[in-house]
């Protein structure tokens, strides 16, 4: 692997310290710590409701936490979004480039933003994706949404890749193109990743730290080896273990 | 900055399909020889108008649809979050999309206008002469029209968008601000400040258009991909600023009509009869056109303001000086006169109202002596009143009641029971009223074959003083209305009856002052060369006999080249009392029995001078 | 060879261990002969949709046991002559094997001769295999 890019000593990819985020009298998130090292590939897990989205706006300096601290790249994500973004790529829940520009275009605007688009290497990917080049991104199916925003985020060649339900909604051949796409760069550049996702299947390969949020509270936040391994007597597969965290039907299906 | 521009384009090129639209209606006005009422001749002009009238629609609705939506829509449907996981900073943002707006309704206005221009309109080069200058062109106005129609529209999809408990924030917020602010425009309207209320309105437009910008980029800045938040500190932002700003207009609208006698920077006025109390009023620092108007203890700092300066009509003093009464219209209801009344012998003199209230037309008053009878001629019908109480105390119709316009109409009571009124239509008529029995004779004076224009009178009525444009001054026997004599003066010269009936001629001839005197019957008896000047100024009478006027230099109305002079008409001789200074005026309702000088004018400033004396002392103006 | 691995993200066994077992069955039972190419980690890792880091750590470990040899500029390979197993070895992997097999029967409420016979059946199975691709 040939990786040139100046390391920022002493910058943990992403640290979130205390974060604690508030609407009204409801705590949507309780002072919640985590940290994602570099090159590795962190799976954030929690019901619908669990706080889940107010921390990855928090973290892409969508919105400023009531209190806590939150660093990408050692950048403070409030108010150096735009420095931490230049080195971070986004794939969000919803697909929500403009709806009337095409992906030539998609592709053409985000090439004026970064010094590091890498022309070439988005080309290969829009063909390995087999995704028409002029057809308006609305029109596009939610598959090939997917696999756009995809290719834009990794356009840049960022250190950091936050993904926030990049599967929701997506077929089987979408999902697997997405998921070998991800596990390519990582072989490649070894990108840092923190992907909130639904699809616990999926990523059960891939992500070698697990965070599980419970009502604002990270209940979990372990390598997924030393999780499976304690839960090996009761059942090792993460769908499991995260139904027995959230404490959801474990009874039922017992 | 290349964000903001590549963002920017981004925005334009995605409403294409607009501006390909605005081309077309652009093209709309060349149907305009199938209008009806448009001549071959005039098909150019109304292609022009047309082309300025499509132009300007079409501004208007795209100025504010984009204004809704360039922001607020990608946030309400959530794709803002594309440009903020950009290395795009929150100015950028907001700096591209509104950059993008603009440009977007500033293209759809000159595509808009593009055929007809290139045919060879003239719209460009129309514009509307006024005091505003050169954005009173159709293009100024459209520039302005998109400032504040752009983050308006922005401000207003936010709040309604958010559906959060801010808008009734604002529409409170709101309301207040309108009502301050139509509060302090009303205020500046009622005291008679058009000039200031427009500055104060240009200042306040351009602060709306300032905050709505400001609030905008707050809220994209501060909220980002939040609604809520967004239309929060949007809020916050916008009401601080324009409740700040109302506080100020309103503050300062306040403290331009609580002016003092020592704010007035030009000061004209005038004295009562008798004792120490003048009107004063004029231009105030720092207060546009505002004129305030004041009743001025000279001998001491008492005043009274009367709000604005109307016109010399609106105050009038009692002869003994105790009283001053005016007529102003009544608060709301433009069309009645209501009376109201100062007694300035008091400890703290204020104006308060009585009873009376008239209809706004033509009409002619006096008060009485004492100031306690007011009597009104109007429309042909004569009211004597009793100021404290309102009591009508005589009410009747002229014989033959004045029906044209112009017509002289002088009433003078003569103390406190007799009323003398006088009427000139196609004659001078004399009428006199005893108030206590109400009877009312009539005689019958000269008739006129032109309009009269002035009449004064001595205290015991017994010598008239008429000015005509064909027969020139008058003298006429006040009992019995003969004329005694007519006089057709020079050029330039204005005559003044003395309080024993004798009549003084005043003007200039070969840049010469002169001074002519008459006996009682009109036999000219002495003539008096006063100097070097261009104008005279009369004083009055200091004395009986000895007159006080001023030998004005050069063409302007309030000068300091001037000599002031003290005419001994006995004794023929001129003594000159002072340099400097010009008698202030009394207000047009020429009588006799003039207040004996005590006002004056240097240069700008009004002063007490005393003629025996000789002292002076400054009273307002700078 | 990504499905010849039988890869179970979902069982407590950690994944690198997995692909180093499955390896190592391939090689002992000539799936793979020795000399063979095997995937490189970004083939593998992508067949599998395994985190590479994954994948390189079960390589690393593979190629110190000796079991695969790394050409400089040409990938990885089989080693020639994939070194011998000790005895001890060799028993505590089956002893390992042995103790996972007979909890998951216990679980599902298997007898011991039940058991015990299908061991038997898969080792049939699997040198006839070997057999017919000798032959």
């Amino acid at each position: 692997m040939n990786d040139s890019r100046p390391v920022t000593a002493h910058a943990v990819p992403i640290a979130i310290d205390g974060l604690t985020v508030r609407y009204g009298r409801k705590v949507a998130l309780d002072a919640v710590s985590l940290r994602v090292e570099h090159g590795a590939v962190y799976a954030l897990l929690g019901r619908n409701g669990a706080g889940k989205s107010s921390l990855v706006r928090c973290l892409l300096g969508q919105q400023k936490p009531d209190h806590g601290r939150v660093s990408l790249l050692g950048l403070d994500a409030w108010r150096n979004r735009a420095a931490a973004m230049r080195r971070t790529g986004v794939v969000p829940e919803e697909p929500d480039a403009p709806p009337g520009m095409n992906v030539k275009s998609l592709a053409a605007f985000c090439a004026r933003l970064y010094p590091t688009w890498d022309h070439d290497a988005v080309e290969q990917r829009f063909a390995r994706f087999g995704v028409p080049r002029d057809v308006p991104f609305g029109r596009l199916s939610k598959g090939q949404k997917g696999l756009v925003s995809l290719a834009l985020a990794l356009g840049h060649s960022p250190e950091l890749l936050v993904l926030d339900d990049p599967t929701l909604g997506l077929d089987v051949a979408a999902r697997r193109g997405l998921f070998e796409e991800l596990v390519g760069d990582l072989a490649d550049r070894r990108t840092t990743v923190l992907m909130t996702t639904h699809d616990l299947g999926g990523i059960e390969g891939i992500a070698d730290r697990v965070g599980i949020l419970r009502d604002g509270r990270l209940a979990v936040d372990e390598e997924m080896e030393a999780l499976k391994s304690r839960h090996a007597e009761t059942s090792s597969a993460l769908e499991e273990i995260f139904l027995a965290v959230t404490g959801e039907g474990v009874e039922a299906r017992r | 900055m290349t964000g903001m521009l590549t963002l920017a384009t981004r925005e334009v090129m995605e409403r294409r399909t607009v501006l390909i639209a605005a081309l077309a209606a652009g093209l709309m006005p060349f149907a305009s020889p199938l209008f009806p009422g448009v001549t071959a001749a005039r098909v150019a002009d109304a292609r022009d108008v047309m082309a300025l009238v499509v132009a300007a629609v079409l501004g208007i609705s795209v100025a504010l649809l984009v204004g809704a939506s360039v922001v607020g829509r990608d946030l309400a449907e959530g794709r803002l979050g594309f440009d903020f996981a950009r290395p795009l900073g929150g100015l950028a943002i907001c700096g591209g999309k509104f950059l993008g707006a603009i440009a977007v309704v500033l293209l759809v206005v000159m595509l808009a206008l593009a055929p007809t221009s290139v045919v060879g309109g003239g719209i460009f080069s129309t514009s509307i002469p006024s005091s505003i200058g050169p954005i009173a062109t159709p293009l100024g106005f459209m520039l302005i029209a998109i400032l504040l129609l752009v983050p308006l529209a922005h401000a207003v999809g936010i709040a309604f968008r958010s559906r959060s408990g801010w808008l009734t924030l604002d529409l409170v917020a709101c309301a207040v601000v309108l009502l301050v602010a139509a509060t302090a425009a009303r205020r500046l309207l009622v005291n008679q400040a058009p000039r200031l209320l427009t500055v104060m309105a240009v200042l306040s437009g351009l602060l709306v258009i300032l905050a709505l910008w400001i609030a905008s980029v707050v809220q994209v800045t501060r909220g980002r991909t939040s609604l809520r938040s967004g239309h929060r500190a949007m809020s916050i932002a916008l009401w601080s600023m324009l409740l700040g700003g109302v506080a100020v207009l309103d503050g300062y609208t306040r403290w331009v009509i609580a002016a003092g006698p020592e704010d007035v920077i030009t000061a004209s006025g005038f004295s009562a009869p008798r004792g120490d109390w003048a009107v004063v009023y004029g231009t105030a620092a720092g207060r546009g056109d505002f004129e305030p108007m004041f009743l001025v203890d000279t001998a001491s700092d008492r005043f009274v303001r009367l709000g604005s300066a109307t016109f010399w009509g609106g105050v009038e003093f009692s002869d003994d000086g105790s009283r001053a009464v005016r007529l102003e219209t009544v608060d709301g209801e433009g069309d009645r006169f209501e009376l109201q009344v100062v007694d300035l012998d008091t400890e703290r003199p204020a104006m308060r109202e009585t009873t009376l209230s008239f209809p706004v037309e033509r009409f002619g008053s006096a008060l009485s002596p004492d100031g306690r009878r007011f009597a009104l001629l109007q429309g042909g019908s004569l009211s004597v009143f009793e100021v404290d109480s309102g009591k009508t105390l005589a009410a009747m119709r002229l014989p033959d009641p004045p029906a044209a316009e112009n017509v002289l109409t002088r009433l003078a009571f003569q103390g406190a029971d007799r009323l003398r009124v006088y009427t000139v239509t196609a004659s001078l008529e004399i009428h006199e009223l005893a108030v206590g029995s109400r009877a009312l004779t009539t005689i019958s004076g000269p008739a006129a074959s032109c309009a009269w224009s002035a009449l004064s009178w001595t205290p015991e009525h017994d010598r008239l003083l008429g000015w005509s444009e064909c027969a020139g001054l008058s003298l006429l026997d006040g009992r019995t209305g003969t004329t005694l004599v007519d006089i057709l003066p020079r050029k330039r010269f204005h005559g003044l009856l003395l309080s024993d009936g004798r009549l003084v001629l005043t003007g200039t001839e070969a840049a010469t002052g002169m001074l002519e005197l008459f006996t009682r019957d009109g036999v000219l008896v002495r003539t008096l060369d006063l100097g070097p000047g261009d104008r005279v100024v009369v004083g009055g009478e200091a004395e009986p006999g000895r007159l006080v006027l001023a030998l004005v230099s050069g063409p302007e109305f309030r000068t300091d080249r001037s000599r002031l002079l003290l005419v001994d008409l006995d004794a023929g001789q001129v003594e000159e009392l002072a340099e400097g200074l010009v008698p202030a005026a009394s207000p047009t309702r020429w009588r006799s029995a003039r207040p004996s000088p005590r006002l004056f004018y240097r240069g700008t400033a009004l002063v007490r001078f005393d003629p025996r004396t000789r002292q002076e002392h400054p009273l307002a103006g700078r | 060879m990504a499905l010849l691995l039988h890869i179970d993200p979902a069982d407590a066994t950690p994944i690198w261990k997995q692909i180093q077992d499955g390896v190592r069955r391939l090689v002992a039972s000539g799936g793979l002969a020795p000399g063979a190419p095997v995937p490189s980690v970004r083939e593998l890792s992508r067949d599998l949709r395994i985190n590479p880091a994954t994948v390189a750590k079960a390589y690393q470990r593979l190629t110190e046991d000796g079991l695969l040899t790394v050409r400089r500029g040409e990938g990885t390979y089989v080693a020639e002559e994939p070194k011998a197993m000790t005895r001890a070895e060799r028993l505590r992997i089956l002893r390992d094997g042995a103790r996972r097999y007979t909890s998951l029967a216990v679980t599902i409420g298997s007898t011991s001769p039940e058991a015990v016979q299908e061991v038997r059946q898969a080792w049939d199975q699997l040198e006839r295999g070997a057999q017919r691709r000798d032959s």
